[in-house]
């Protein structure tokens, strides 16, 4: 408790030092440092197949690093057990690429299923009115008895970020927020990332290789690049540089 | 939808729960373990691959089951079956056990038989009276007898056989001897020609008496002559007789050439043995030289009786008609 | 890395691959024991899983079990005609249907209907992120998904084969009863005549080995998916093909085993 009142202090929610991850032969993250600051969206910029995917896994524990320091709001992340690592978990907030929403469930049921697994005390009027508050912030009360297969790209998307937002986490990870949508669901999908921080107050890393996304979305920018950060900073410091490999992958990005 | 599945899913779990309860039901009810009833004994000398389970019939219906099988320090198997409560009272005090099967290849049963009307019924946990039944292996051994005996009369059948075939003994003689065949052969030839001329007489004679009958005719007339008739009576039974002795001749002749056909088609009957005796070749052979000798007397008894005076007229008028 | 390759292995690729997943599956089977005993259970779950291998198998294997009997019986009526023995077809259906083809032919067509589909669900949610989904909840993925499902299983196959063995005596019956006339209690008892309380269990053990195993190889297969959407199509194919497999050979183990208690 101590420590996590300590990082709250020093505004630091996630901090990784260090960081290697390598599949088989494929070294993905090689030596990779980030700080999280509390109340911040931090965008983590790279094209793709660099393991940003990679990053955040690790920091929500579905993946385990080969060597390095993954801090969550002052849990050691790798050493923790099953008991510990699932109650780390519900402060997090994790949206998918694919949304991930359940096939077999209603959107109802989706929001349902990790509230009234972790809040057994709740009646099923609290529980209605927990599904309708985060339908209501994600713009899709409309939606509650549909299943996911009627919904569209970006309604999932959204569904899926009120998944995540109905236990009120302290972080939310956003895995490509805006891959696979039109321009303009885009923009929408950015603008509900904000007002999610605005609403939950929450500490966000968003993954990304959409500049419109990250320039939009991002307080911070920090450029992945062949397994580590090649450079931090402002969405206007990371792109007025004269680094090749960040020039060509913005010039790449405004062309499309 | 939702609602209804923990339904169907109970619905479903029940019903096979009932199959599962009536499939263990009805193999309880076959081997009778829930069945309340008497608890008899019985000591046999051995039970035949009985097993605990197995029915025990009486009258041929299932009255119940055994239920234990030990053996006993006698070297005995001491069998002890659970009798319906409803068939109980048909077991009496002198009612017999034995070990019998409900059908040649099936199941080992005990079979209760027996018990007088009179006596009184037999008590729970006491020995019935055994009767030894015969065994399936006693029943082999039986067979087994009847195999070698078998066997021993086919050996005989094979080598008289074989002596048919060689030529040997009298009915290999008679069978391959040609000669012999073309002597019968014409032995009934002329028996059939004799039989036809028989058959012709009788039927001419017959139309002659019915001409005697006929009042007014000649041989009516000549028929008032009462010692004539009575000669004529006599002489007409007596070709009459002769006629139906041919016939018997003919019928056993035909038996006869019957019987041998058939020995000569299938070589291992049992004729051969019954043949294969000298003496009765011998016979046989004189047989069919009388009968040719018998034939041909009645031909010329034939020819006499055409020639006699008082039927000449008929004969020859019998003649004219046929022109 | 790459330079140790050839000494990474303990004995070689195929042996240490076929010994790791071994263990892999061994942990499976071990964790979801585990899990068995741990509370909350998933009781919802568990009926819409025992709905969708129970209920709706039924259809399919009635008209299986039916054909089964009706055909077996048929099958075998010319071999007993010719030594005369119709009388006893009764009893040589039930063994054959109650000691060996109940149990086999459920367990074949259900790890073909509801192996495949727990195979390609589960491996569907995998690499939709599902299952990731659920973990990043602190929803045990493994609770909710593999052991209701192999509960259901493990359940529901016992049953569905009673079921089978009943349509099929009836199959069966009614064949006999069109050739043979044959009352319906002298079938009852001639078909139980033969059949002991150990052949019963026996199917039923049977059955529940049979139905843990298309459970925990189709959820196996399914959990451990990988590779996209054709790594679903595999996970289902392959859920089907080793659990067929390991039936058979499942199928041999315990009648030796039970054998050895006759």
């Amino acid at each position: 408790m101590s420590e996590a009142v300590k990082n709250k202090e020093d505004k630091k929610v996630v901090i990784i030092r260090d960081l290697y991850k390598s599949f088989g032969d494929n070294e993905v993250l090689r030596g990779v440092d980030l700080e999280l600051n509390a109340g911040e969206n931090l965008v983590v910029l790279g094209k793709s197949g660099t393991g940003k995917s990679v990053l955040i896994k690790i920091i929500s524990g579905l993946l385990k690093p080969d060597s390095g320091v993954v801090n969550v709001l002052g849990k050691e992340v790798p050493i923790l057990k099953e008991k510990g690592l699932n109650e780390l978990r519900l402060k997090i907030g994790f949206s998918f690429q694919n949304s991930a929403l359940y096939d077999s469930m209603t959107v109802k049921e989706n929001l349902a299923f990790p509230l009234v697994r972790h809040k057994t005390n709740l009646s099923k009027k609290e529980v209605d009115k927990a599904i309708d508050t985060v339908l209501d912030a994600v713009g899709l009360l409309e939606k509650k008895r549909q299943m996911p297969s009627e919904l569209s790209g970006g309604q999932k998307k959204r569904i899926g970020i009120a998944r995540t937002l109905i236990l009120q986490p302290e972080i939310m990870l956003y895995d490509e927020p805006t891959a696979g949508l039109d321009p303009i669901t885009s923009c929408e999908i950015n603008e509900l990332i904000n007002e999610v921080k605005a609403k939950y107050n929450t500490s966000s890393i968003i993954i990304t290789h959409d500049l419109t996304c990250a320039k939009i979305t991002g307080d911070r920018v920090a450029m992945l690049l062949d397994g580590r950060f090649v450079k931090e900073g402002s969405f206007a410091d990371v792109f007025t540089t004269e680094d090749e490999q960040i020039k060509s992958f913005y010039d790449y990005n405004f062309i499309q | 939808m939702k609602n209804k599945r923990p339904v169907i899913v109970g619905v479903f779990v029940f019903a096979a729960l009932v199959i599962f309860v009536l499939g263990v039901m009805t193999l309880g009810g076959q081997k009778s373990i829930f069945n309340k009833g008497a608890s008899i004994n019985a000591v046999f000398d051995e039970v035949n691959g009985l097993q605990v389970g197995n029915n025990v019939w009486y009258a041929g219906v299932k009255v119940g089951t055994i239920t234990e099988i030990s053996l006993t320090k006698e070297g005995k198997v001491a069998v002890v079956m659970n009798i319906k409560e409803d068939a109980h009272p048909l077991i009496k005090k002198d009612t017999k056990a034995k070990v019998g099967a409900d059908g040649f290849i099936g199941n080992k049963i005990i079979v209760l038989s027996g018990g007088s009307p009179g006596a009184a019924m037999v008590e729970n946990g006491s020995t019935l009276l055994v009767e030894r039944a015969i065994s399936t292996d006693e029943m082999m051994a039986t067979l087994q007898d009847n195999n070698k005996n078998i066997l021993a009369i086919t050996t005989n059948f094979k080598a008289i056989s074989d002596q048919m075939v060689n030529g040997k003994g009298t009915i290999g003689k008679l069978l391959n001897d040609e000669q012999m065949f073309t002597d019968l052969q014409q032995a009934i030839v002329t028996i059939k020609g004799a039989a036809i001329n028989a058959q012709k007489l009788a039927a001419n004679v017959s139309d002659y008496t019915a001409k005697l009958t006929s009042k007014g005719s000649l041989a009516n007339d000549l028929v008032t002559d009462t010692v004539l008739f009575s000669r004529l009576r006599s002489t007409a039974r007596q070709v009459d007789l002769l006629s139906k002795n041919a016939g018997e001749v003919l019928a056993d002749l035909k038996e006869a050439s019957a019987t041998i056909n058939h020995s000569m088609a299938d070589k291992s009957t049992s004729i051969g043995l019954l043949l294969n005796d000298k003496e009765t070749a011998a016979d046989i052979k004189a047989t069919i030289k009388n009968l040719q000798a018998g034939t041909q007397k009645l031909d010329e008894n034939m020819e006499a009786l055409q020639h006699n005076f008082l039927l000449r007229g008929f004969f020859k008028k019998k003649e004219k008609d046929k022109y | 890395m790459s330079s140790n390759n050839s000494k990474g292995y303990f004995i070689s690729k195929g042996i240490d691959g076929f010994f790791l997943i071994f263990s892999d599956v061994i942990a499976f089977i071990g964790r979801f024991f585990k899990e068995t005993f741990r509370r909350p259970f998933e009781w919802n779950e568990l009926v819409k899983q025992s709905y969708e291998v129970g209920y709706r198998s039924l259809a399919l294997i009635t008209l299986t079990g039916f054909i089964t009997g009706v055909v077996f019986t048929k099958q075998s009526r010319p071999s007993l005609a010719e030594f005369g023995a119709q009388s006893w077809l009764p009893s040589l259906v039930a063994i054959a249907v109650i000691k060996s083809l109940a149990p086999l032919v459920t367990a074949l067509i259900c790890a073909g209907k509801v192996g495949s589909s727990i195979g390609a669900e589960l491996g569907s949610m995998r690499v939709t992120e599902q299952i990731d989904a659920m973990e990043v909840s602190a929803v045990k993925p493994f609770k909710y998904l593999v052991n209701t499902r192999i509960g259901a299983t493990t359940a529901m196959i016992p049953m569905l084969m009673l079921y089978t063995a009943f349509v099929s005596m009836m199959g069966s019956y009614l064949d006999i009863y069109l050739h043979e006339q044959t009352s319906f209690t002298f079938f009852v008892q001639s078909a139980f005549s033969k059949i002991t309380f150990l052949d019963f269990a026996s199917s039923i053990i049977r059955s529940i080995v049979f139905g843990f195993t298309i459970g925990a190889v189709g959820c196996y297969k399914g959990y451990n998916t990988t590779g996209g959407t054709q790594g679903v199509g595999k996970a289902a194919n392959a859920a089907v093909v080793t659990s067929m497999f390991l039936i058979f050979i499942e199928e041999v183990i315990i009648l030796q085993i039970i054998n050895y208690f006759r």
